[in-house]
């Protein structure tokens, strides 16, 4: 895959990659980290994806790695006030179901943004999220629960 | 709900976001060679270089030798670690031993390691807060192998390998309040013990003496959760504090230094920093609101007679905050020199991740 083939691919992947890192990190900075460092990685290993076909499975699962190892460092540093975030351009049912997805345990809030926001198939979530499907279906399950 | 309606619960992505992604996808380089660090890769990097110089050597690990390592050795324990610890404060629950191997409080600021092991020193899987059994344990490879055979839960790891499995975890709280803090954790010994260093901020202190409540707790499918908790004292650290003005511009980069705030103790000198970045020497293809892309966060610590960075303290690094969103101006934390810093001059140098190398370079007396 040429670089332009992957930044093409990349950029097509740009909503569902902000949306998900939303869904893990609260601060826009940590968004931007998490992305910046899927993206090199993921172009440093290209090398690695033998199936071209699920190259987007594999960058959210890339993104979704990094963004929990900023959470587990966030854990670890003193916590710094957040760069002031843009005001959110919504209003009503959009901050209703965001606040709703943000409750979710971290564990089921992924899986409700792949699956209802993404609409990605219960296999191809538990392939991002290295599980097995009936792990999946019972954490959508869970969240379907809550709501 | 429309799929539409979905995803407007978290908006577009912002200007900031747009802006990282493609300078990010500008920077890619076909031979794949190119260096990138964020300040985060940075701060991790230095932690890994301290854990293979530092007592964790002798570290192996039941969960992917090196890997495992890698993403969870030692944070930020001083170089030299010797608080004078004189205490011995051990817990037990069940057949586990929780012991606090070093602690001292320094201003305000508690740092501590805690070692957490079998009675009977046998290895076994400690699992702390926020992982679960059902998690797959490839998911703690950081070396990314999608290929990867391993697709077994901890749960069906630890049952493989005949490991019992413990949630554990250990804080410290004062006057029945937790205090915001960090932390880190890394296995020893073959995973016969789990050690967790934590650093837990706004300690308050009578008489040079801190009184903390030590909470610990484990969790097994038979006991069920099980907490404990008792009192420590420890001696605090008297320091002194002050600030240097400086009001100097970086030559060669669009920082200028306003000041720096001091504390020093016997244990370590901390520096806090304030600066902004000057408008008017700002490059072009810097966007608004993107100070973050510039790195110059990556501030080092310098000995200005040897030109070396100085041995770390155990003051986290980062932590700045964004005083004012038009012009850019930063405060927060710099890091901590372990030791008794006698220069009466400091250097910092800025790192740029993307060059891999310092750029500038500034000398500030600081007494």
């Amino acid at each position: 895959m040429t670089k332009e083939e992957f930044a093409r691919r990349a950029e097509e992947m740009k909503g569902p990659m902000h949306r998900v890192a939303c869904a893990y990190l609260r601060c826009e900075h940590d968004r931007l980290d998490a992305v910046q460092e899927t993206l090199l990685k993921a172009w440093k290993g290209l090398g690695r994806l033998k199936k071209p076909e699920y190259f987007n499975t594999w960058l959210i699962r890339i993104l979704i790695r990094e963004c929990t190892n900023i959470q587990r460092h966030q854990s670890r540093v003193r916590p710094m006030e957040a760069v002031p975030e843009p005001p959110p351009n919504d209003a009503g049912k959009a901050v209703e179901v965001r606040e709703a997805i943000l409750a979710l345990p971290e564990s089921q809030r992924i899986v409700v943004v792949l699956f209802y926001m993404e609409g990605y198939a219960v296999e191809e979530i538990a392939r991002a999220l290295r599980l097995p499907k009936g792990t999946v279906c019972s954490r959508l399950n869970r969240a379907q629960g809550s709501n | 709900m429309t799929n539409e309606e979905w995803k407007a619960a978290f908006g577009e992505p912002t200007a900031s976001f747009d802006a990282r992604f493609q300078q990010t996808l500008n920077r890619l380089e076909e031979e794949k060679t190119m260096k990138r660090f964020t300040l985060r890769t940075v701060i991790l990097a230095a932690a890994i270089i301290l854990a293979l110089t530092g007592a964790a050597c002798a570290a192996a690990n039941y969960w992917m030798i090196g890997d495992y390592f890698g993403t969870r050795g030692p944070g930020h324990v001083p170089e030299g670690f010797e608080s004078g610890y004189q205490a011995d404060y051990t817990q037990e629950i069940g057949n586990l031993h929780f012991h606090i191997r070093d602690a001292y409080v320094s201003g305000n600021t508690l740092t501590a390691m805690v070692e957490v092991s079998r009675k009977d020193e046998m290895p076994a899987l400690f699992v702390t807060e926020g992982i679960e059994e059902d998690d797959l344990i490839a998911n703690f490879d950081q070396a990314l192998s999608f290929d990867a055979e391993e697709k077994r839960t901890i749960a069906e790891y630890a049952r493989d390998e005949g490991l019992q499995i413990y949630h554990v975890g250990s804080w410290f709280t004062q006057d029945g309040k937790m205090k915001e803090g960090a932390g880190d954790e890394w296995a020893e010994d073959e995973y016969r013990r789990l050690v967790i260093l934590c650093q837990v901020q706004d300690i308050q202190n009578s008489n040079g003496l801190a009184q903390l409540s030590w909470d610990i707790y484990m969790a097994d499918k038979e006991n069920g959760y099980q907490p404990k908790s008792m009192t420590i004292k420890l001696p605090v650290e008297a320091y002194t504090e002050w600030t240097v003005d400086v009001n100097q511009a970086v030559e060669g980069i669009p920082v200028v230094i306003d000041r720096l705030m001091l504390r020093q103790s016997r244990m370590e000198l901390d520096v806090d920093i304030a600066y902004h970045l000057d408008p008017d020497k700002m490059p072009e293809t810097v966007e608004e609101n993107t100070a973050a892309a510039l790195h110059y966060g990556s501030i080092h610590l310098i000995d200005p007679e040897t030109d070396e960075k100085l041995p770390m303290g155990s003051r986290i690094t980062g932590g700045m905050r964004w005083l004012d969103e038009a012009h850019t101006v930063f405060e927060g934390t710099l890091g901590s020199v372990s030791g008794e810093y006698v220069g009466d001059t400091i250097r910092l140098k800025f790192y740029d991740p993307w060059q891999d190398a310092y750029i500038a370079s500034i000398d500030i007396k600081i007494r």
